[in-house]
């Protein structure tokens, strides 16, 4: 019975958890995980300097596009520089879809750098290019972003405006605008598309709950049943 | 009383089916479409050998990585169990061949988790193929149950905690049923082990530990303390060694002078990488191996300079206990990889309240290390809540607002090395004990 009652409790728990998180204050803290891109330890870096920035361009799998993360390496010791992340829908494109400035002694050595803009709504399937300039930067003391070793040739790099070999690491979140219901319509529907598992699998999980509850009263009655 | 005694036996047995059935149809995780995503193109595409597939069809080093399988038994055992259910699973095909189709966009995005795998794919019976890709995890479950029980002779009671312990373990049931990873394999055969060990059938013994090592390559560090302890002369010693390592090396011959690829791109090559640290010399990585060596030489010793006279299935059992004990000292185990301990430590928890209290402290560590992780524990919800649950921030994520949750999962990790320790001390004490009696 303790068992059963543990496992009703944590069942409880979680579904208190799930309607806790679908409401407003808690929706802000959550986030689609997208694109991963990173591979450790393969050497290869770009360097973003005065006329030399690192793009990249990539093509997200959900719609609300709002965060990406980037891994940069800093010089500490050079002197405070200007870094500016522009997403545009193309390397030659002079508008910017979203802009974000930041001086170098906010980075954090060798961490992912956030860039954070508002959401996209339709940014699903659709061809982004990220830019990472430095324009008061010097050849000497520019900044790192990290390449992969593999890329594929739909995600196109590039130096400057040079396609390149390799992808740049980043990783980039969607935010998130559907609800527990929808969520939990779509899943009984998903469920009935598939009847006649539904209705094996039904009758297999009744009948095993009808043989506990029997097995339980018996007890309780002392194998009178 | 005995008749009591086994309805409890049957309703806990049925309890631990339906939690079982439940996870089976409704939790998914990347684990188990790599595992199950292979053999089907054995069953459905007529490839035998997975590893020369993947040499050829894969050629860049990021995909290299992400195609490579398991062990060739493994790819058999699930081509198997595909065939015998493929007219159950008439869209299996399809949708593995989707997925297929994802597989080298997602390896190179790092799109691995479940949620991209089910998001961009269709299938209108997910669930039931979901639900047969566990079944012979399912199957082997219950037997290694219906061994544990069958060795846990004349106390009903015994019987009763240890069926408690298992069919209602968090480990077992997460393994299995959420990451579904085939760990249950291995741990049936050692459990296997155990059972013709009682039997005094050590020849059977020795292929069933061999089989064991055919599936995943961990139990190779129990073979040579059994060999010694079954053993009578150095001879006898020796023929089981290899008696043991014949299965194990009858496939991975075959595939190795075969395949080209198996070199490659069997998992085993990644794991002596990654996980045990042979990528350079590293001298702290080279020291904790000649500690941990030294230790396993003084357990093979201690086996082979034990009397004939005390060697049983329970003192075999705490030399395996010893060994798995080392693994995780050395190695740092994910959650499911605790399951390899369970058919061990079951027998002496019910005995112990010592170990008993160590065995849930462990797995609480273990679970608070792994289940922070979001693709360790969310996303196995996948399948339930498409989006909802991959937009929920992970434990880990939450935590790390505050403090790194990093030095988190090292404090914890230290604390699981030194309950390790302490088990293993208590099951020294115990061997001292028996020898001591006898």
């Amino acid at each position: 019975m303790k068992t059963v009652l543990a496992i009703t409790i944590v069942i409880c728990l979680f579904i208190a958890i799930c309607l806790l998180m679908d409401t407003p204050p808690f929706r802000k803290y959550r986030h689609i995980l997208d694109l991963s891109i990173s591979s450790s330890n393969t050497g290869l870096s770009d360097e973003i300097y005065s006329g030399h920035s690192a793009n990249q361009e990539f093509v997200p799998n959900f719609d609300g596009l709002n965060t990406i993360l980037i891994p940069m390496s800093v010089n500490e010791k050079a002197p405070k520089r200007e870094v500016i992340f522009r997403l545009k829908d193309a390397v030659g494109s002079k508008k910017d879809m979203a802009l974000c400035k930041i001086f170098t002694d906010a980075l954090r050595k060798n961490k992912y750098q956030k860039f954070c803009f508002t959401d996209i709504e339709s940014s699903r399937d659709r061809t982004f290019v990220l830019m990472v300039e430095a324009q008061d930067a010097e050849k000497a003391d520019s900044i790192k972003v990290y390449i992969t070793k593999d890329g594929i040739r739909s995600f196109q790099r590039y130096e400057g405006n040079n396609p390149a070999r390799g992808i740049m690491q980043l990783i980039t979140f969607a935010s998130y605008n559907g609800n527990l219901k929808t969520e939990a319509s779509n899943l009984f529907i998903k469920l009935a598309k598939d009847k006649p598992f539904l209705i094996v699998y039904s009758i297999m999980i009744w009948g095993i709950i009808s043989t506990l509850i029997v097995l339980k009263v018996n007890s309780r009655l002392g194998g009178k049943l | 009383m005995e008749r009591d005694l086994r309805l409890k036996l049957i309703f806990l047995c049925l309890l631990g089916a339906l939690i079982r059935l439940l996870m089976m149809a409704f939790l998914i995780h990347g684990d188990c479409i790599y595992v199950n995503f292979s053999p089907h193109l054995l069953v459905y595409h007529n490839i035998w050998d997975i590893y020369e597939y993947s040499r050829l069809n894969f050629a860049s080093d990021v995909l290299k990585t992400g195609q490579i399988y398991y062990s060739p038994l493994l790819y058999f055992t699930i081509g198997l169990s595909q065939f015998i259910f493929r007219p159950l699973m008439p869209t299996f095909d399809n949708w593995m061949d989707t997925i297929g189709n994802l597989r080298p966009k997602a390896i190179t995005l790092g799109m691995q988790y479940s949620q991209h795998f089910l998001n961009n794919t269709y299938d209108i019976q997910v669930f039931r193929n979901v639900f047969f890709m566990k079944i012979p995890y399912f199957l082997f479950d219950c037997l290694a149950l219906l061994i544990l029980i069958k060795l846990v002779v004349g106390n009903a009671q015994n019987s009763l905690k240890i069926t408690k312990l298992w069919v209602l373990n968090p480990v077992v049931l997460y393994s299995l049923y959420a990451i579904g990873n085939f760990d249950i394999f291995p741990v049936f055969f050692i459990a296997g082990c155990l059972y013709f060990v009682f039997r005094r059938r050590n020849k059977t013994a020795m292929v069933s530990l061999g089989l064991a090592i055919a599936y995943k390559i961990f139990p190779i560090a129990l073979l040579l303390p059994c060999a010694a302890l079954l053993g009578e002369t150095i001879r006898e010693r020796i023929k089981l060694f290899f008696i043991g390592l014949c299965p194990f090396l009858s496939l991975f011959l075959v595939f190795f002078i075969s395949s080209k690829g198996f070199v490659t791109y069997s998992l085993m090559q990644g794991i002596l990488v990654n996980r045990f640290g042979f990528k350079a010399i590293d001298p702290i990585a080279l020291l904790k191996w000649v500690c941990v060596g030294l230790i396993y030489l003084a357990i093979i010793y201690r086996a082979f300079s034990l009397p004939r006279s005390m060697v049983n299935w329970i003192m075999v059992r705490r030399f395996f206990i010893l060994c798995i004990s080392l693994i995780y000292i050395m190695i740092p185990i994910s959650f499911h990889w605790y399951m390899w301990l369970l058919p061990l430590i079951l027998f002496e928890i019910i005995e112990d309240s010592r170990l008993l209290r160590l065995f849930w402290m462990q797995v609480i560590i273990l679970g608070l290390i792994w289940l922070a992780y979001k693709p360790y524990s969310i996303d196995t919800l996948a399948l339930l809540g498409g989006l909802f649950f991959a937009s929920l921030p992970s434990p880990a994520v939450i935590i790390d607002k505050f403090f790194p949750y990093y030095y988190v999962a090292s404090a914890l990790r230290i604390m699981f090395i030194a309950t390790t320790i302490w088990m293993s001390f208590l099951i020294v004490a115990k061997i001292k004990l028996s020898i001591k009696k006898t």
